[in-house]
């Protein structure tokens, strides 16, 4: 186990150079000045150039490439913002967090709201009640994130003021948000539980237990459930790691200073070290969610383990 | 397995327990209240939403409207403006002009700076100093003689310049030129570049970025007594939640946008302000190529385009049509009403004759933040044969095609924060194009001349009469086309009273006073 998880993270390190060359590469092809949007419009052209060459933006790519991978490797620095020459590491180290609470809290919403609809349309298969379960998955799919968050505040702020419309300051500030981020993954979740519950229960293990007088109940639950979670939480650990880096229009609208916010608003006046790490952080804790889900995996499935055993011992 | 479940519900309960706890402000409008012995309620908090954060926290490393609103509460310049846009006293309680090139600052004596440190001539110098030296804040300043600026006495100061800058004066309300602490900076400027200091009437308490900014209040101001104890500036970028965040009474003061202007206005809990700003906002050519180089081209566009209809239609009502490329409130304005500033569709169809476009042609025309406006002049123009194709883009790339001449049509906007014309007309002079201001490319040598005039002339009747001139001129050249005076607007909650926007974009809070629930 432990040689399949080293093997894993040294699978990474290719990963993190590629997307570091790919976003570096990226931002210096855009045509616009970045110091031109920190400075301002009234800055005068020597202001501007004199920002540059102090930033290193006048050296040529590789120069620039070289000393940034430079950064990172040795110091683990990944420059400083080019607004208020805040580290962009202990921007990241302040905002992650709450990202995390929104993502963590919605995939949890998203799956306790999708396991039971999927499993009651599996085993109400065909019946009104499958068929409510499908449209209401399929209304949450389609409605765009960006919408139902200005129709939550709308409703819940505006008209009936139960709730607050923006900030993260405890659970009350939580809620819409997590709603609005937790609804769109509930299609996928409740689907994918209903057409893997369908495989399970008609394998021919329930159908022994059926035959030995096990409680419905207790057929659905311990027997058939738990195997038929087993994709429904690959899928809930990548949704997971794509909520990570992707809540940006939410955390905007909400006006949540996490992960997403911090890069809209680097994105919008190009400030190139928070695009470049932000979007390199992302990538690494994609990379590193997707390990979990695999070891977590491995741990619900003993035969995945098994398997990784037996090729180990052929070789 | 249920081992596994348990530990994750635990992880999980630990965690919503932080999330529970709840750092910073919670944002909610003032928490309690109490009378003073003057009867006047006073309160623990007022809550603003912002729509941009600041870039620095020292006033003179950015020029930009989140840094002036929110180092305008902790700093102080030595010169103010009042409603009426006059100068009155700042740090300064009186000023004169000694000669062409140097002015006597005399400074307010018995103030302190928020350390305790007490305000004199050595800070004012000090931070003229670091403002010449300043990307941001040099070449806005003026041409400031730092070696021959000279210290009187404690509480007097002569600033020199290189050569004679009427503006200069006007441009000492500016937020970039607030003064800061010199023995504070010098002792530790990285920790004074988080914790600022200065003398104005509230305390920096903390900055969390991407979220709020708080401020306590400065009890020992020397402009008077604030009515509560905390001022809490919260970042909001979305223009929406802003506006529903002060109708729901999370916020007490919100900026919002035009469009949600008519909502908010009719909203029982909260009232609508406006406040004209010093700001225009127009469509401009790039005159240096064709088609726009042809003054007569300009003037058919001009007449194409009905801008009371748009500015109605994209305001509501709220704001006036801009007769000037300055705003209306400003020294040296001047309503030129040139004869190609109506709306006469066969009049442009005949210039576009005279030029040689009977027939049109097809440009792009470059927006940032109007689309609503430029889909409008689409329209007009299609009627005198000319084919727009938008380009709605974010402002970097916006700012980049301007200042790099990329542009055919555009629309900007012009503000002019000093509420100098020299400000103002820097946009227009042949020696500014692209980075420098003049966006427009446009060069004319007698425009260049009055604004020389108006640059440097320090009678003020010569000045205005080179503004009115000019303004006269740029009306029938039709360098632009121009649409509204820029409008800022704020929900406010009904129990507050004296809340004061002001033209320059940077609000006073101090006087504000609540109304008891």
């Amino acid at each position: 186990m432990t040689r399949y998880i080293l093997k894993r993270l040294l699978m990474l390190i290719p990963v993190i150079i590629g997307v570091v060359f790919i976003v570096f590469t990226i931002e210096r092809l855009s045509p616009n000045d970045p110091i031109r949007s920190v400075l301002g419009d009234m800055a005068s052209q020597e202001e501007v150039d004199a920002m540059r060459n102090e930033m290193g933006l006048n050296d040529p790519f590789f120069v620039q490439f070289f000393n940034y991978a430079k950064g990172i490797v040795t110091k683990f620095d990944f420059g400083v913002s080019y607004v208020d020459r805040q580290p962009v590491v202990e921007m990241i180290k302040n905002r992650f967090p709450i990202t995390l609470e929104l993502a963590i809290f919605s995939t949890i919403l998203a799956g306790l709201l999708g396991i039971p609809l999927g499993i009651i349309s599996a085993v109400k298969q065909y019946s009104l009640l499958d068929n409510v379960c499908s449209v209401l998955a399929l209304v949450f799919l389609a409605i765009p994130e960006f919408w139902l968050a200005l129709m939550l505040i709308i409703v819940f702020s505006l008209h009936l003021k139960v709730l607050p419309a923006s900030g993260w300051y405890g659970i009350r500030y939580m809620i819409l948000p997590i709603i609005a981020t937790g609804t769109g993954c509930v299609a996928g979740i409740m689907r994918t539980t209903r057409s893997n519950m369908l495989e399970v229960i008609r394998q021919d293990y329930i159908r022994t237990a059926r035959a030995k007088g096990l409680k419905e109940n207790v057929i659905i639950y311990k027997h058939a459930l738990r195997n038929a979670l087993i994709p429904v939480i690959t899928l809930m650990g990548l949704q997971f790691g794509k909520e990570l880096g992707g809540v940006f229009v939410i955390e905007t609208i909400f006006a949540i200073p996490g992960i997403g916010k911090m890069l809209v608003d680097a994105c919008s006046i190009k400030n190139i070290p928070v695009v470049q790490g932000g979007v390199i952080f992302i990538a690494v804790a994609f990379g590193i969610v997707n390990l979990i889900v695999d070891i977590v995996y491995g741990y619900i499935d003993p035969r995945i383990f098994a398997s990784y055993k037996r090729k180990a011992k052929k070789r | 397995m249920k081992k596994f479940i348990c530990i994750m519900l635990t992880a999980l309960m630990c965690i919503s327990l932080t999330a529970c706890g709840g750092s910073g402000t919670s944002g909610s409008t003032g928490n309690s209240s109490g009378s003073s012995e003057s009867g006047t309620i006073h309160r623990d908090t007022l809550t603003v939403a912002i729509q941009r954060e600041p870039k620095s926290l020292i006033p003179y490393e950015s020029n930009d409207t989140g840094t002036d609103y929110t180092t305008s509460q902790v700093y102080e310049t030595l010169i103010k403006y009042d409603d009426d846009l006059n100068m009155i006293p700042g740090l300064a309680e009186s000023w004169e002009q000694v000669d062409d090139t140097h002015y006597r600052f005399h400074l307010r004596e018995n103030v302190k700076f928020h350390n305790g440190d007490d305000f004199t001539a050595d800070d004012v110098l000090y931070t003229f100093q670091q403002i010449v030296n300043s990307k941001a804040a040099a070449s806005t300043m003026g041409p400031i003689d730092i070696e021959n600026c000279k210290i009187e006495d404690n509480h007097t100061i002569v600033i020199a310049l290189t050569k004679a800058y009427p503006a200069f004066l006007r441009l000492c309300t500016l937020p970039i030129s607030s003064i800061v602490c010199k023995e504070a900076m010098e002792k530790d400027p990285e920790g004074y570049a988080k914790n600022p200091i200065g003398t104005g009437p509230f305390k920096f308490v903390e900055w969390v970025s991407g979220d709020h900014l708080t401020y306590s209040v400065n009890t020992d101001w020397w402009g008077g007594t604030i009515n509560y104890d905390k001022l809490i500036l919260r970042y909001i970028p979305e223009a929406t939640t802003r506006a529903v965040e002060a109708e729901s009474g999370g916020v007490d003061i919100a900026q919002i946008a035009v469009s949600d202007a008519q909502s908010v206005d009719s909203n029982n809990d909260v009232s609508l302000v406006t406040e004209q700003i010093l700001n225009t906002t127009y469509l401009s050519f790039n005159c240096s190529i064709e088609p726009f180089n042809n003054v007569k081209v300009r003037q058919a566009i001009s007449l194409a385009i009905d801008s009371d209809a748009i500015v109605k239609a994209t305001y509501y009502g709220y704001a006036n049509t801009a007769k000037s490329f300055m705003a209306s409130s400003m020294w040296g304005y001047y309503d030129a009403d040139s004869e190609y500033s109506g709306y006469n569709v066969e009049k442009a169809k005949e210039l576009m004759k005279e030029a040689g476009y009977e027939n049109g042609f097809s440009c792009s025309l470059v927006t940032y933040n109007n689309q609503s406006m430029a889909e409008m002049i689409q329209s007009y123009l299609a009627e005198i044969g000319i084919t727009v194709t938008l380009n709605v883009t974010d402002f970097s790339n916006w700012l980049d095609q301007l200042v790099n001449g990329k542009q055919q049509l555009y629309i900007g906007g012009w503000t002019t924060a000093s509420g100098d014309p020299s400000e103002a007309f820097d946009a227009m002079n042949s020696a500014n194009f692209g980075s420098g201001g003049n966006r427009s490319f446009y060069s004319n040598s007698e425009a260049d001349k009055l604004i020389n005039t108006i640059d440097t002339s320090t009678d003020d009747n010569t000045r205005k009469t080179a503004c009115v001139d000019l303004q006269k001129l740029l009306g029938d050249e039709c360098v632009t086309v121009n649409m509204n005076d820029g409008v800022n607007f704020y929900a406010v909650s009904k129990s507050i009273s004296n809340f004061k926007p002001s033209q320059t974009q940077r609000c006073d809070f101090t006087a504000i006073t609540f109304a008891a629930k």
